[in-house]
């Protein structure tokens, strides 16, 4: 189990280095899709989508 | 859906149209201000702020907060955009306001939610500089080019140090993520945070660090 969780951890870890070390504009680009995410989720149109 | 004049709907994406286009586009028609097909939201922020410094309202104005983080480390969904701003007085007067500012931005498309601006579907919150580290950020701002547009950042270890110098737990968690990123100039850090007395709370926030994992 610790094992699981271990790697599971370090696959994480490695997933957001290579997210940090996206341009710029990408990551720009992200955040809007979050944006844009998080407001649908709070006027909850995602659920029904 | 529409509504009772059956002019406007909203499409499954969440997307609201008008005569089938998308609502901000036709602002931006409206307004006078297409953007580009797929551009960035945010870089509609950008372009009015850069707007703004060329109509010669501010005099230097910055990106901080949680969107000047992300140019660092992992973008993180954050509800508004912090600019840090310093503004010429206006003719005749040596008062300085924001109401140029937001009477610009508005007069081009942006609407007041309280005390913020929405602009491009975000929330832009204006700030003169509290504090003489957020001042020093300002002038050491790093110019970046994003779709054609000039968009001055905090710099990462200055975004580090008012991290550390705002305290809260998201800020700590950003000041970690920071700290820990490549390219993390840890002397420039600690030569900064020397000059705005905040080497305790570093050796504090340190302890923090190691309490928490």
């Amino acid at each position: 189990m610790k094992k699981v969780f271990e790697k599971a951890l370090k696959a994480k870890q490695a997933q957001r280095q290579r997210n940090a070390a996206a341009s710029a504009t990408e990551k720009f680009r992200t955040l809007d899709r979050l944006h844009e995410r998080s407001k649908r989720l709070k006027s909850g149109k995602l659920a029904k989508a | 859906m529409r509504n009772a004049g059956g002019w406007r709907e909203d499409d499954p994406a969440g997307v609201v149209t008008i005569h089938g286009l998308p609502h901000r586009i036709l602002q931006s028609v409206i307004h006078g201000r297409l953007p580009a097909p797929g551009s960035l939201s945010l870089n509609e922020v950008f372009r009015e702020l850069q707007a703004a410094q060329l109509a010669g309202l501010t005099e230097r104005y910055a990106i901080g907060g949680a969107v000047a983080a992300t140019v660092y480390i992992e973008a993180a969904d954050t509800e508004d955009v912090d600019v840090f701003v310093t503004l010429k007085p206006s003719k005749g007067s040596s008062l300085v306001t924001l109401e140029p500012l937001n009477s610009f931005f508005k007069r081009r498309g942006a609407t007041a939610e309280g005390e913020q601006l929405a602009i491009g579907g975000w929330l832009v919150q204006l700030l003169p500089p509290p504090t003489s580290l957020v001042e020093e950020a300002l002038d050491a701002a790093d110019l970046l080019e994003i779709e054609g547009v000039r968009v001055p950042v905090f710099s990462r270890e200055h975004v580090a140090a008012v991290a550390l110098e705002v305290g809260r737990l998201k800020d700590k968690v950003r000041l970690q993520q920071l700290v820990e990123s490549a390219g993390f100039d840890r002397s420039r850090f600690t030569e900064i945070i020397g000059r705005h007395r905040l080497s305790s709370k570093w050796a504090r926030a340190r302890e923090f660090f190691k309490e928490h994992g």
